[in-house]
């Protein structure tokens, strides 16, 4: 693993900024002609709200044509106003709940088209037992709780998808379900990182190339919550093996989750250690510090809707990723070229390989640095925008 | 012998006793030695239904047994498995087992799960490995591959339920689809499958006659209920459980395949393999399974070591099991313990066997015969007929289940180890065998046109 000591003063919550200023922010953008794409989310997060609002809105400052804002699900009364003005409106992964209908119904008055942008199957109440087994909801004790929680949570954005006129996917395969359900137009905006994960993945990056990893042999993983423990349980047995065979080699997870009982006596003898969930500026600090990246998955349709975040996260700091053969890890990574793609059983020998230096890990990352720095920020990412954007106005504009 | 030596020879058993199952064992069988108190219950475990009822706490409360509880415990392995249903898009091979663990690879296992892989493999689907008693461990998957010379696949998924609760509840439910074949090998994985399969017509890998389990119990009726079951096709693991299952009244057509496991066609061992100050006894029983015939063939054993026809001066015997009682033959010898789930210790063991005696109540022929006899060991078994529609050996001896019978094979057994000394033998596959790879397409054919 790498010790890095990597200082910065960047802002962890870059999207923090009053109402009035990003309302001050989408009357400039107006008076200056710029089309004007609104992107509403019910509140901020550091997950979903960062990728598909915040970083969309980032990216878009080097637009030349397109400014995106965004807006809160409580702000919607306050902001109506702007509908006129705007070019397109694009609610984001939001429940449905009145005030929202009701913005809605404004929206096409004014024919503006309204996009429904999410990045997995939670809008679609058919896949209800599929999301919630995948993501391991117990159902066991007081089932009616959980199933009225739940449907109400899938069954409330489903509601609100199918008011869509178009819908925004991270991927080609989440996007051919929007087309399975709706048989509308679909788009695609793959998530991809901002300005202050480069940041801060450069300066792990420079302080990465001044020394060499040292033992321990760290194996990140960096999805530690139990709705990820069935993807994590897919490789337990050979991560176990791996433990047992290389005495010097350790799990670093980041979260907490109740790990197999078979894997007890290793967090007793510190092989496995954990460190507390992080904001995704320090997050990109400890995958910098790892060795491997992992990310395995249950493949499935859920997760094959699921974006390819852990392998540009880690690529941008140079770190190895291993991952599961779903639709978006199988497409990003070139096996052997630009990370690793692991099916089960090649877990173990893939990581053991790596471990034992069989392969240039130099020229993988290096590789896969290049990669994403092209395809996953800066132009590339604002010129698929601005494509998606204007073939929304050539072809919805006429039907709304 | 005086009370000095008899207390030297007592302390000397005691520490022997110490050293291979630790201190807590030797007091409790120390102690109930010298209260008199029965030991039986602690070297003759209970039946596993009942022990696992004693040990449940959800069901005895104040002495009264909640019913629902009792028979989920007895009734845990056919539990169904919990489900959710998927739409899929491509077919799927489903194998439901056990396990896949150490224990799979003695334990007839294994060539259900060649064949899943070969019939997934040659059928371009991906396949899924159900297991119900442990969680599946991909390494064992990949040895099994490799000891049955296969290439290796990786269009693999495990799941497990292993820990599901009392219930047979489970957060994390398996997806099923109508694209998904299923296989079993076992007539309670068979019942889990009728439950879930959302296809009519599922494999069923017979690799010995299920019913001799269980000995006139519910279990046997259950049994006979699960496997008559028209929606079933057969594939069987010898001729004669094919010829035995037809003539029990299962719905055998000819067309339904038979495929032996495979073994290197020519071996030739070197005698140098062997090597030991005493000869090496190993027989495989279970007192929990009933075709194993544990208590004959220890009885069988006690009479050659009383009638001298093992010299036990010259003889160790080891036992192969997984939870298989700590006994002693003739009052002074005890028996040797290899468990089944330590896979070095099990191959190096078998690389030094001697004599296999494996005695059973059943149609199946254990791995183990070939095992042996392929690393140069003298086997003893009863005649089931099968042994010599796998391999021609003339270390392979045969008896039938008198008792005066296997008194003399086990003479003859015992003589011939003796004897054999540094001579090598080249063992051939019988000719039934001949092209395996000619039976699995066979089998993988008659799967492809059944699905």
């Amino acid at each position: 693993m790498y010790e890095l000591d990597v200082k910065s003063q960047i802002n962890n919550t870059p999207w923090e900024k009053t109402r009035m200023s990003r309302c001050r922010y989408l009357m400039e953008m107006i008076k200056k002609g710029f089309h004007i794409n609104l992107i509403i989310y019910e509140k901020p997060d550091s997950s979903t709200f960062r990728y598909r609002a915040y970083n969309i809105y980032q990216a878009m400052q080097n637009s030349d044509e397109w400014k995106v804002v965004y807006f809160y699900g409580d702000e919607l009364s306050a902001i109506e106003k702007f509908l006129a003005h705007v070019h397109i409106l694009t609610i984001a992964r939001v429940r449905w709940n009145n005030e929202l209908q009701n913005f809605i119904d404004k929206a096409k008055e004014f024919h503006v088209p309204v996009l429904f942008d999410v990045d997995d199957l939670v809008y679609d109440v058919k896949y209800f037992s599929l999301v919630t087994n995948s993501i391991s909801v117990d159902f066991r004790n007081n089932p009616d709780f959980f199933y009225d929680f739940w449907f109400a949570q899938i069954g409330r954005i489903d509601l609100t998808a199918r008011q869509a006129d178009g819908y925004i996917g991270t991927n080609p395969f989440l996007c051919e379900t929007f087309h399975e359900r709706f048989g509308k137009k679909e788009y695609v905006i793959p998530n991809f990182m901002n300005r202050e994960q480069i940041q801060i993945s450069d300066l792990c990056v420079k302080e990465k190339q001044q020394q060499q990893s040292k033992k321990p042999f760290s194996l990140g993983y960096f999805s530690g919550s139990p709705t990820h423990i069935n993807d994590f349980k897919t490789i337990y047995m050979e991560i176990i093996q791996l433990l047992e065979e290389f005495d010097d080699m350790v799990l670093d997870v980041v979260g907490y989750m109740d790990f197999p009982k078979e894997m007890h006596h290793l967090i007793e003898k510190g092989r496995i250690r954990f460190t507390d969930p992080v904001d995704f500026v320090t997050l990109q600090k400890l995958v910098a510090s790892v060795d491997v990246n992992l990310v395995p998955l249950v493949v499935n349709k859920f997760t094959n809707c699921k974006s390819e975040l852990k392998f540009f996260e880690a690529a941008a700091v140079n770190t190895i990723t291993c991952a599961s053969a779903t639709y978006t890890y199988s497409h990003a990574i070139e096996h052997g070229r630009t990370g690793f793609i692991c099916k089960p059983t090649e877990w173990y020998s893939v990581i053991k390989d790596i471990y034992l230096g069989k392969y240039n890990t130099e020229e993988i990352v290096e590789n896969a640095h290049k990669y994403v720095m092209k395809h996953y920020y800066g132009d590339e990412i604002t010129n698929t925008i601005e494509g998606v954007y204007n073939t929304v106005m050539k072809e919805l504009t006429n039907e709304c | 012998m005086n009370l000095i030596q008899m207390f030297k020879q007592k302390w000397k058993g005691t520490m022997e006793f110490k050293n291979q199952y630790g201190w807590k064992k030797t007091f409790i069988v120390v102690k109930r030695v010298i209260l008199h108190q029965p030991t039986i219950d602690l070297i003759m475990p209970l039946p596993p239904a009942q022990e696992e009822v004693a040990a449940c706490p959800d069901i005895q409360q104040n002495n009264v047994v909640d019913v629902k509880q009792l028979l989920n415990v007895r009734y845990r392995d056919i539990q169904p498995v919990q489900t959710i249903h998927i739409v899929a898009d491509h077919k799927r091979c489903n194998l439901i087992i056990d396990r896949l663990d150490l224990i799979s690879l003695w334990n007839g296992d294994e060539m259900a799960i060649v064949i899943a892989t070969e019939f997934a493999r040659q059928s371009d689907i991906p396949l899924r490995i159900i297991t119900r008693k442990s969680v599946a461990q991909p390494n064992i998957y990949r040895k099994i591959l490799e000891r049955n010379n296969l290439q290796p696949f990786i269009e693999i998924e495990f799941y497990s339920d292993c820990d599901r609760d009392n219930n047979g509840e489970i957060a994390y439910k398996l997806d099923v689809s109508s694209e998904d074949i299923f296989i079993a090998n076992t007539w309670w994985c068979a019942q889990t499958v009728e439950n879930i399969s959302l296809r009519k017509r599922f494999f069923y890998i017979v690799k010995d006659v299920d019913e001799f389990r269980h000995p006139r119990d519910e279990m046997q009726i259950m049994c006979c209920h699960a496997l008559c079951n028209n929606n079933i096709d057969y594939i069987f693991l010898s001729e004669m459980l094919r010829k035995y299952y037809k003539e029990a009244g299962y719905q055998i057509n000819n067309s339904v395949p038979v495929i032996y496991p495979l073994k290197s066609k020519h071996i030739q061992i070197s005698s140098d393999t062997k090597k030991g100050e005493k000869y090496k006894l190993l027989f495989m029983a279970d007192p929990q399974e009933a075709q194993s015939v544990y208590y004959f063939t220890i009885r069988m054993i006690e009479e050659a070591i009383q009638t001298g026809i093992l010299d036990m001066d010259n003889w160790e015997i080891y036992c192969l099991g997984d939870e298989v009682p700590l006994i002693v033959f003739d009052g002074k010898y005890m028996i040797n313990i290899v468990d089944k789930k330590d896979y070095e210790k099990m191959d190096k063991l078998l690389n030094e066997v001697d004599l296999l005696i494996a005695l059973r109540n059943s149609l199946n022929v254990t791995s183990l015969v070939s095992e042996i006899l392929i690393r140069g060991g003298v086997v003893l078994t009863n005649t089931s007929g099968e042994e010599r529609n796998i391999i021609e050996s003339k270390r392979l001896i045969t008896t039938g289940m008198e008792e005066g019978d296997v008194q003399g094979a086990l003479y003859d057994a015992v003589d011939m180890v003796v004897k054999q000394g540094g001579t090598t033998e080249k063992i051939m596959l019988n000719e039934m065998n001949d092209d395996w790879h000619e039976a699995m397409r066979r089998v993988v054919t008659y799967m492809q046109e059944n699905i």
